[in-house]
């Protein structure tokens, strides 16, 4: 049996997307890369609905042909009911060549591990990281206790890459993980066997359809701060409710047990509460996550970097959480590359990672941010300049999702800032009157 | 050390033909060809671009200059003089 080294040029910690893409980067790069992870893939783990932007790292991974044998769910694009607004968007509007999916996230996730093992980087799963030692550039210690055998161990690596999640190890380890005060959300979601969906140009379906006629992403408002997702999926129905504090103390004060209260929350999610059948949910599906979004004061330093959740997660609602693993585990990947190669570019390696960070992250945290709520000024202008750097089409599509979710006044404060910046536009979505469900039929 | 118009922007030119445009014809890419917003830059090569300026010129940009000044050819030569000026 394999036995984790005292030693490697890099360490990352988990195997979500962010890890393995970090792992696998650094490993094509011919870097001794080792990565732990403390679940034995295919692990559960939240986050189906995926967008087209992906297909460019698994390219960069040599994880798409995997991926696409296991032909996940295409999705068609989006549907939201917003302050009593039916409105849809397609990724086809967007000349993608690939598309969008809606994945079963253990499959997803462990394609791309095992990918990143084939390209040579060492995974040992089933290994818990306990503690580190973050010792300046190339000098991390990580502690860890194996499973498997039950023993404790220390590897030494030059560059660390923390990529647990939202364990957040580094950034608890250093006490800045902060929650994010505009988006203290709580969700409960769960699993149905089937329901109807929303196709485009609003026709609902039964699930027997999703392959002739494939689903939107459902995105359902609740009261003023909540919403709700639905993700078809091959064999199942994601549901998802996002609640305030507010909201979520009402839930708790339901009957029953977590399963029945979820049941009822649907219940009354105008729309999905249609398409729904209640009686599918698979027993034992249900679960639940209280503050996931949290703020970054630091995202890389000597000889670390945070990739992922474990850097900082806004809101789901923009689907854009494993894109933004893949991202920012690239990111790092290219940035330790960077750094190993030249010494001298160390410090700028790791100033233009953290900048790079946090404007994205600035960006997609407006794009959910309920309008006129922001603790942190600060991050404007960081969102003005990732703007400046995203192509024309990956400006309209967030625009496109600010429009669906109503939160396109979220940027006046940025054309403020740079008069000179011309103000993002859209024609790439439809108003819809209503849905057409089927006629019912008929009773006999 | 202060490098000349041309030399920079043939560098320059030269590295993004080889890195993020194999085989396109080199007469394609002119001097004022929108990189950044019409997509021939994204986030991850603009990283690359900014560690091979710095290697190759020795300058640093800013996540302002990075925002505002690498769009062109013609920019990014004009900022890896500005910044070499200064230095
Ligand atoms: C309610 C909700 C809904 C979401 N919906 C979507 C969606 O529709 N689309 C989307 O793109 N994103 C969505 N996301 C976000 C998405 O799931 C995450 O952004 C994504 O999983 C992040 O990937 P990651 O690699 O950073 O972390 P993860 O996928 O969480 O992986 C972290 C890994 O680290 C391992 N680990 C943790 N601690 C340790 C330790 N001590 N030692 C070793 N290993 C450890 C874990 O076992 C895990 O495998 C959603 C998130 C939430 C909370």
């Amino acid at each position: 049996m394999k036995s984790i080294p005292l030693k490697s040029d890099v360490v990352v910690i988990g195997g979500g997307p962010s890890g393995s893409t970090a792992a696998n980067a650094l490993a094509q790069a011919g870097y001794d890369v080792v990565l732990l992870e403390k679940a034995k893939h295919p692990r559960e783990v939240v986050g189906e609905s995926i967008l087209p932007f992906v297909w460019k790292y698994t390219d960069l991974l040599g994880a798409t042909k995997a991926l696409q044998k296991m032909r996940f769910m295409e999705k068609s694009g989006g549907t939201t009911f917003w302050n009593n607004q039916l409105t849809q968007m397609t990724f086809r509007d967007f000349d993608f060549q690939t598309p969008a999916l809606h994945v079963e996230r253990n499959i997803f996730d462990d394609i791309l591990l095992r990918t990143a093992e084939q390209k040579g980087a060492r995974i040992f799963e089933e290994v818990i990281v306990k503690d580190l030692q973050l010792n300046g550039y190339d000098n991390q210690d990580v502690f860890y206790f194996d499973t498997l055998n039950g023993k404790s161990g220390k590897i030494s690596c030059r560059y660390l890459v923390d990529a647990s999640g939202q364990a957040a190890l580094v950034a608890k380890k250093l006490g800045f993980r902060e929650y994010d005060k505009d988006l203290r959300f709580m969700s409960i979601w769960g699993y149905f066997k089937e329901s109807d969906y929303v196709a485009l140009g609003g026709d609902v379906l039964p699930f027997s359809q999703r392959y002739e006629t494939p689903p939107t992403t459902g995105i359902y408002q609740i009261g003023e701060w909540g919403w709700c997702w639905q993700i078809v999926q091959n064999d199942q129905v994601s549901v998802g409710l996002v609640l305030s504090p507010e909201q979520f103390s009402e839930f708790k004060l339901q009957d029953g047990n977590l399963e029945e209260r979820f049941l009822s929350a649907c219940r009354k999610v105008p729309l999905l509460s249609d398409m729904l059948k209640y009686d599918t949910l698979i027993p034992g599906s249900v679960r639940a996550i209280r503050d996931f979004a949290y703020y970054p004061r630091e995202l890389a330093g000597k000889g670390w970097f945070l990739t992922g959740d474990a850097a900082a997660f806004v809101d789901p609602i923009n689907s854009a959480g494993v894109l933004g693993g893949f991202y920012t585990g690239y990111m790092a990947a290219m940035a330790i590359d960077d750094s190993l190669k030249n010494n001298k570019n160390r410090d700028y390696a790791v100033e233009r990672f953290s900048e790079l960070l946090r404007g994205r992250m600035a960006v997609y945290r407006l794009s959910a941010l309920p309008v006129g709520v922001n603790s942190y000024q600060e991050m404007y202008p960081y969102a003005l300049s990732c703007l400046k750097q995203m192509s024309d089409l990956e400006k309209e599509l967030i625009y496109t999702q600010m429009i669906l979710i109503n939160r396109t006044e979220n940027l006046d404060i940025i054309y403020q800032l740079d008069p000179d910046f011309r103000r993002l536009t859209s024609k790439k979505y439809t108003l819809l009157d209503e849905l057409h469900f089927p006629a019912s039929s008929p009773v006999v | 050390m202060a490098t000349n118009t041309q030399t920079i922007k043939d560098t320059v030119k030269n590295y993004l033909m080889t890195e993020f445009l194999p085989g396109e014809d080199p007469n394609d890419l002119t001097d004022t060809t929108p990189l950044v917003t019409g997509g021939i830059l994204d986030s991850i090569s603009t990283f690359k671009l900014v560690g091979f300026l710095h290697s190759k010129f020795d300058v640093k940009l800013n996540a302002n200059e990075i925002a505002n000044h690498l769009n062109t050819l013609n920019d990014i030569t004009d900022i890896v003089q500005a910044k070499q000026g200064v230095a």
